[in-house]
C-alpha cells in the first residue's frame, strides 16, 4: 500500500521548490547588483566582523598616506624655503669677503654695505615665509603673524619653539615645520663655543683670529683679555681672567702669529702688528643671529667708509661678520639635513603604507566582493533549478483522473 | 420485498457515497478540510436462523483524520511563525549595522580622519568645519539607526497588538463553535464540518501563540497558554491585553482577563515561553533593546573620550575647549512605589556594561543585579560604583522593599549630538608650551608635553612654571614666580607639576632650565588634535576598541540572523512535512475522489438494476396471476 498524497501537496511541494529557487535568484541578482558577496551581516558574520575591522584599518593606513602626502608637500616647501635662505646666506658670505679687500675705495664699501643692506631684506623676507594657506612657515605654533620683525639693530621673534607633528604610521609622527627661534634666534656666534674681538679703541693693527679650544674639560664660561703692552721697544701681552680678575700672564714676549694660551682651555693667534694698549677680548659664544651679525658688518663698512673706523677694525668687524653667517648657514643646512632624512623616512613609509593599502584592498575585496566565476555558475545552476521546478509542476498537475472520465 | 428494500438501501448508499465524494471534491481546496468518508455495513436479517442479507446500512459519515499529526502540525506551525517573525527582524537589524557607508564604522571613520587633515592644518577653518560636519554625521548615524531600532520596537508593539487581536478573535470564535459542537454532539450528530473549522482556528491560534488543547467529553475542547493560563474554557474565551511590562521598562507584556481571572487583569509570566509569532515578538523587544544598549555604550564612550580630550585643550580663541557632543545620562525608573529614589550617574564611560541594572531594597541591603548576564553584587549602603556607574540614594532614601531600573546607556545614541557649531571652538591646540633654556649643558629634550585628565583643566595651568634641576632626576620649581617648591623626575622621566606632564629624553643637568608658559596665539598648534586622534586605536568601551566594539555588534547580530536563518528554515521544513503527513491523511485526492464517484456511480447503476430486476419479477408474477 502506497502512501496517500493529498492532491494540494503536490500544488504545494511545486509552489515552494519554485519560491525557494525565485529567492535563492534574488540573492544572487542582489549580489550582482551590489558586486558583493556580504550584503548582510547574516550572510557572513565572521566576514563581516573581519571586513569591518580590514576596513577601519583601511580608513587608519588611508590616512597616513594623506599625513605622508601632505608630510612630503610641506617638507618641499620647507626645504624650498630654506635653499633659498642658504642661497642669501652663500651670496651675503661672498659681499662680506668681497668688501674686506684692501684695495676696495670708500664708495666700494658703501655699495658693498647697500648690497648686504638688500640682502638683509630678503633674508627678512625669507624668514617671514608663508604656506599655501598664508600660514608663517617659521613662526612655531604662533603661525597667524609675522614671526620677525628688524628694527634696525634688534630683531624680535614673535613665534614660539613650536613644532607641528603628524602621524605618518602607527610608530612614526615627523616634524613638519622648524620654529624662528630654532632657525634663526638660537644660533652661537664666533665659532660656536667662543668669541673673539678686538676693542673698538685699538689703535694697532693686530687681528686677532677666532680662537681655538685646546682642552675642551677645562672649558668654562669666563671672559679672557689679551692685552698688549710695548716694553722698551718690545711688545709683549699679558692675559686676564676679566670675570675672576686674575692676571694669568704676566709680560709674556709676543710673537705675531703664534699661539697665545688663554686659560687651560683656550688658544688664540694676534697677526700683524697691535700697538701698546690694545685689547682684544675672548669670551663665550654669545646668541647671534644673522640679522645682527649682518647689520653689524654694514655699520662697520659704512664707518669705515666714512673714516671713523680703521681698516683693521673693519678687518676685525667682516672677520666676525663672516664666522657668525658661518654659524647660521651650518644651522640652516643641519636644519635642510635633518628634514632630507625626514623626507627619505617618509618614503620609505609610503611604500610600506602603500604595500599595506594594496594588502588590506585585497583582503577586504577577498571576504567582501563578489567572486563572479562563482556567481555566474550559481545564477546558471539555480536558473537551471528553477526551470526544472516549473517544468516539473506543470507537468504533474495537468492530468487527473476526470480527464479521462 | 426484500429486494426492492435491498435495492433501496443500495441505492441510497451509492446516492450518500457521491454526495461526500461531490462534497470532498468541493472542498478539495477549502483550508483546513478533512476528507468524509461514507461508514457502511451490510445489514443483517432480522429473521432468526436465517441468514439473509438486508441490504446496506449507513453508518455514518466519518472524518478522517489523525489527531496525533493534527497536533504536531499546530506545535510546527507554531515554531515556524516564531522564526519567521524573529528572522525577519534580525535581518533587519544585522543590515541596519552592516550598511557599508551609512554605518557607525565608516561614520567613526571619517570623523577621525577628519580631525588628522585638520591637524596638517590646524588654523584651517574649511578642515575644521569638515571636521564639525563629520562630528554632526557622526551623531546623525548614532541617531538614525537608533531611531530605526526604536521604529522597529513601535512595529513589534503594532504586530503584538494585532497578533493578540487575532488570538482573542479566534479564541471567541473557538468557545462559540465549542458551544455548537457540544450542543450537536448532544443529539448524537457528529458536526463534521464543525469540527473542521474549530482545528482550523485552532492551527491559526497556534501560528500566533502556542497552545495545549484538552478534549472535553462533550465535544469542546479547552484551550491553556504555554504559561498555565487559561484561554477557552467552557465558561468562555478569555481576553488578551498588551501592556507595558513594569519591571523592563520599555518593553510590553501580556495579561489575561474573563471568567477565569474574575475579571481583574492578570499579567501572564514573561519567563515563560509562550511561543507562536507571539513569543518570537516578545523576544525581539530584548534583542533590540540589547542592541541599542550597545550602540548606546558606544556613543556614551566615544563622545566621552573626544569630549574630555577637547577639555583639556585650547580652541583657536585661545580658550579651554568644551564639550563637543551632549552625553547621554543614566535613566532610573521607581518601579513599585514607595517615597524614596535613587539617582545614577557614569562615572568611568570606559568601562561600562550595555545592560539594564536593577536594584532591590530589602531595609538592610541593596542588591544589584546586572540584567544582562543576572550577575549581582549586594551592599549595605549607598552610594556604590558598578561597571563605571555610581548609584546613589536620592533625596529620600529608599524604603525597604522598593524595587529600581537603572537603564544607563539606553539613550546614548539617540541622545548623541554637537554641542557647537562654531569651528574655532575645536581645541586642536594645547594650553601650555615648554622651552628649554638654550644655556642648558646637560642632553634633556622635550619628548612631549601634554596635559593630566581628566578635565576640568588644572585652574592654574596658564600660570608660567620655572624649573631648574638640582640633579639629574630632581628640580626646583616657581608657578607664576611663587615659592620655589621642590619636585623629582616620575618612574617615566615625566615632570608632573601643574596639572601637565612633561616628558623628556636625554639628562638633565644642574642648573639646566625649563620653562612651561602658556600658548598664546598658538594656531599652529595641532597637539590636542594628534591626541584626539589618537583615540580611534584606544580601547576605551570596556577594553574593546571602538572597531572591535562595533566588530563584536554586527557579529553577534550577523550570527543571530544566520543561526535564525537555518533555524527557520529546518522549521518551515518540519512543518511542510507534518502538514504533508497531516494532509496524506485528510486531505483529498482527486484521483482517489474520481475513483469513487466511478464506483459509487456503478453500485449506483447496479442497485438500479437490481430494482428493475425486482420490477420484472415483481411483473412476472403479476403476469401469473393473469
Amino acid at each position: 500500500m502506497s502512501l496517500r498524497i493529498a492532491s494540494s501537496t503536490f500544488h504545494e511541494l511545486g509552489y515552494q521548490s519554485i519560491a525557494k529557487n525565485q529567492s535563492e535568484l534574488l540573492k544572487i541578482q542582489n549580489q550582482f547588483a551590489t558586486g558583493k558577496r556580504i550584503n548582510s551581516a547574516a550572510d557572513d558574520p565572521a566576514g563581516t566582523m573581519r571586513a569591518s575591522e580590514l576596513k577601519a584599518a583601511k580608513s587608519v593606513n588611508d590616512q597616513y598616506q594623506r599625513n605622508q602626502t601632505y608630510a612630503q608637500n610641506s617638507l618641499n616647501l620647507l626645504d624650498g624655503t630654506l635653499s633659498d635662505i642658504s642661497d642669501v646666506m652663500q651670496s651675503m658670505r661672498e659681499t662680506l669677503l668681497a668688501a674686506g679687500n684692501a684695495t676696495l675705495n670708500a664708495t666700494d664699501r658703501q655699495q658693498y654695505a647697500q648690497q648686504l643692506r638688500s640682502k638683509l631684506d630678503q633674508m627678512l623676507n625669507l624668514s617671514n615665509s608663508r604656506d599655501e594657506a598664508g600660514r608663517y612657515l617659521f613662526a612655531g605654533f604662533n603661525d597667524a603673524a609675522a614671526p620677525f620683525t628688524f628694527g634696525g639693530s634688534t630683531l624680535t621673534y614673535s613665534g614660539d619653539n613650536g613644532v607641528r607633528e603628524l602621524q605618518v604610521s602607527s610608530s612614526v609622527d615627523v616634524p613638519l615645520n622648524v620654529s624662528g627661534q630654532e632657525l634663526f634666534v638660537d644660533v652661537l656666534s664666533g665659532n660656536g663655543v667662543i668669541q673673539t674681538s678686538g676693542a673698538a679703541a685699538n689703535t694697532g693693527a693686530g687681528l686677532i683670529n677666532g680662537g681655538s679650544v685646546t682642552n675642551a674639560s677645562a672649558l668654562t664660561n669666563e671672559n679672557f683679555q689679551v692685552q698688549i703692552r710695548n716694553v722698551s721697544g718690545a711688545l709683549v701681552y699679558d692675559v686676564v681672567n676679566t670675570t675672576t680678575a686674575t692676571t694669568l700672564v704676566t709680560g709674556a714676549a709676543f710673537t705675531a702669529g703664534a699661539a697665545i694660551n688663554v686659560g687651560p682651555a683656550l688658544a688664540v693667534s694676534i697677526t700683524g702688528t697691535p700697538a701698546h694698549g690694545d685689547v682684544f677680548n675672548i669670551g663665550p659664544a654669545q646668541q647671534q643671529n644673522i640679522f645682527q651679525s649682518i647689520q653689524t658688518a654694514i655699520t662697520a663698512l659704512e664707518r669705515n667708509a666714512a673714516g671713523s673706523i680703521s681698516n683693521t677694525a673693519l678687518s676685525d668687524a667682516l672677520r666676525i661678520g663672516i664666522s657668525n653667517l658661518d654659524q647660521s648657514f651650518d644651522r640652516v643646512l643641519n636644519v635642510r639635513n635633518q628634514f632630507g632624512n625626514i623626507g627619505q623616512e617618509l618614503d620609505l613609509q609610503a611604500d610600506s603604507t602603500s604595500r599595506t593599502d594594496i594588502d588590506l584592498q585585497t583582503r577586504i575585496s577577498d571576504i567582501v566582493d563578489l567572486d563572479p566565476i562563482k556567481a555566474s555558475t550559481d545564477l546558471a545552476q539555480t536558473q537551471t533549478n528553477l526551470e526544472a521546478s516549473q517544468a516539473l509542476y506543470s507537468r504533474i498537475t495537468r492530468r487527473t483522473l476526470f480527464d479521462y472520465i | 420485498m426484500s429486494l426492492l428494500n435491498i435495492g433501496r438501501s443500495a441505492l441510497a448508499a451509492a446516492n450518500l457515497g457521491m454526495s461526500t465524494t461531490s462534497h470532498n471534491i468541493a472542498n478539495a481546496n477549502t483550508p483546513g478540510y478533512s476528507r468524509q468518508q461514507v461508514t457502511q455495513r451490510s445489514a443483517v436479517s432480522g429473521t432468526p436462523g436465517l441468514f439473509s442479507g438486508k441490504g446496506v446500512e449507513i453508518v455514518g459519515i466519518e472524518r478522517i483524520t489523525n489527531e496525533f499529526f493534527t497536533q504536531q502540525a499546530n506545535i510546527a506551525a507554531a515554531d515556524s511563525s516564531r522564526s519567521e517573525v524573529q528572522l525577519s527582524y534580525l535581518n533587519r537589524i544585522a543590515d541596519l549595522l552592516t550598511g557599508d557607508e551609512a554605518s557607525i564604522p565608516g561614520a567613526v571613520n571619517r570623523f577621525f580622519s577628519g580631525l588628522q587633515d585638520l591637524a596638517s592644518r590646524p588654523a584651517s577653518q574649511t578642515e575644521r568645519q569638515t571636521v564639525l560636519a563629520r562630528a554632526t554625521s557622526l551623531a546623525d548615524r548614532f541617531n538614525n539607526i537608533d531611531n530605526q531600532l526604536q521604529a522597529m520596537t513601535n512595529e513589534l508593539a503594532r504586530q503584538l497588538e494585532t497578533s493578540v487581536a487575532t488570538i482573542n478573535s479566534s479564541a471567541s470564535r473557538i468557545a462559540t463553535l465549542n458551544d455548537q459542537i457540544a450542543l450537536q454532539s448532544g443529539t448524537g450528530i457528529t458536526p463534521n464540518d464543525l469540527l473542521d473549522q474549530r482545528d482550523q482556528l485552532v492551527r491559526e491560534l497556534s501560528s500566533e501563540v502556542k497552545i495545549s488543547p484538552l478534549k472535553q467529553p462533550d465535544g469542546r475542547v479547552d484551550i491553556f497558554l504555554a504559561s498555565g493560563d487559561p484561554l477557552v474554557m467552557r465558561d468562555g474565551a478569555s481576553k488578551l491585553v498588551v501592556q507595558s511590562n513594569t519591571y523592563n521598562p520599555g518593553t510590553l507584556q501580556l495579561a489575561s482577563t474573563g471568567a477565569a481571572t474574575g475579571g481583574n487583569l492578570r499579567p501572564i509570566l514573561t519567563n515563560v515561553d509562550l511561543g507562536g509569532k507571539v513569543s518570537g515578538l516578545m523576544s525581539l523587544q530584548t534583542d533590540i533593546n540589547g542592541a541599542r544598549n550597545e550602540i548606546g555604550r558606544i556613543a556614551i564612550a566615544l563622545a566621552t573620550e573626544i569630549n574630555h580630550q577637547q577639555q583639556l585643550g585650547q580652541d583657536l580663541n585661545g580658550q579651554a575647549g568644551t564639550a563637543l557632543f551632549a552625553v547621554a545620562t543614566p535613566k532610573t525608573f521607581s518601579i513599585n512605589g514607595g517615597a524614596g529614589s535613587i539617582s545614577a550617574a557614569i562615572s568611568d564611560s570606559s568601562v561600562l556594561k550595555a545592560s539594564d541594572y536593577r536594584v532591590d531594597y530589602d531595609g538592610t541591603n541593596y542588591t544589584v543585579t546586572r540584567q544582562s548576564d543576572g550577575v549581582q553584587t549586594t551592599y549595605a549602603s549607598l552610594p556604590q560604583t558598578v561597571d563605571g556607574l555610581t548609584i546613589s540614594a536620592g533625596g529620600t532614601a529608599p524604603v525597604s522593599g522598593q524595587v529600581f531600573i537603572i537603564q544607563p546607556v539606553r539613550e546614548g545614541a539617540s541622545f548623541i549630538s554637537p554641542l557647537f557649531s562654531d569651528s574655532s571652538r575645536l581645541a586642536a591646540a594645547l594650553p601650555v608650551n615648554a622651552v628649554l633654556n638654550t644655556a642648558n649643558t646637560g642632553t634633556a629634550q622635550i619628548q612631549q608635553l601634554s596635559v593630566n585628565g581628566p578635565p576640568p583643566r588644572a585652574a592654574t595651568i596658564l600660570q608660567p612654571v620655572a624649573i631648574t634641576f638640582t640633579s639629574s632626576s630632581a628640580f626646583n620649581y616657581t608657578v607664576n614666580g611663587g615659592a620655589v617648591q621642590t619636585g623629582t623626575l616620575n618612574a617615566n622621566g615625566e615632570i608632573v607639576v601643574n596639572g601637565w606632564t612633561l616628558k623628556l629624553t636625554g639628562t638633565a643637568a644642574v642648573g639646566d632650565r625649563i620653562s612651561v608658559t602658556a600658548n598664546t596665539n598658538g594656531s599652529g598648534d595641532n597637539r590636542n588634535l594628534i591626541a584626539m586622534g589618537r583615540l580611534s586605536q584606544s580601547q576605551f568601551i570596556d577594553g574593546d576598541s571602538i572597531t572591535e566594539a562595533n566588530g563584536q555588534l554586527i557579529g553577534s547580530f550577523g550570527n543571530r540572523a544566520a543561526e535564525m536563518a537555518i533555524t527557520s528554515k529546518a522549521n518551515d521544513r518540519l512543518l511542510a512535512q507534518v502538514k504533508q503527513q497531516e494532509s496524506s491523511v485528510a486531505g483529498v485526492n482527486l484521483d482517489e475522489e474520481a475513483a469513487n464517484l466511478m464506483r459509487y456511480q456503478q453500485a449506483y447503476q447496479a442497485a438500479a438494476k437490481a430494482m428493475a430486476s425486482a420490477n420484472l419479477i415483481f411483473e412476472a408474477i403479476l403476469n401469473l396471476a393473469n
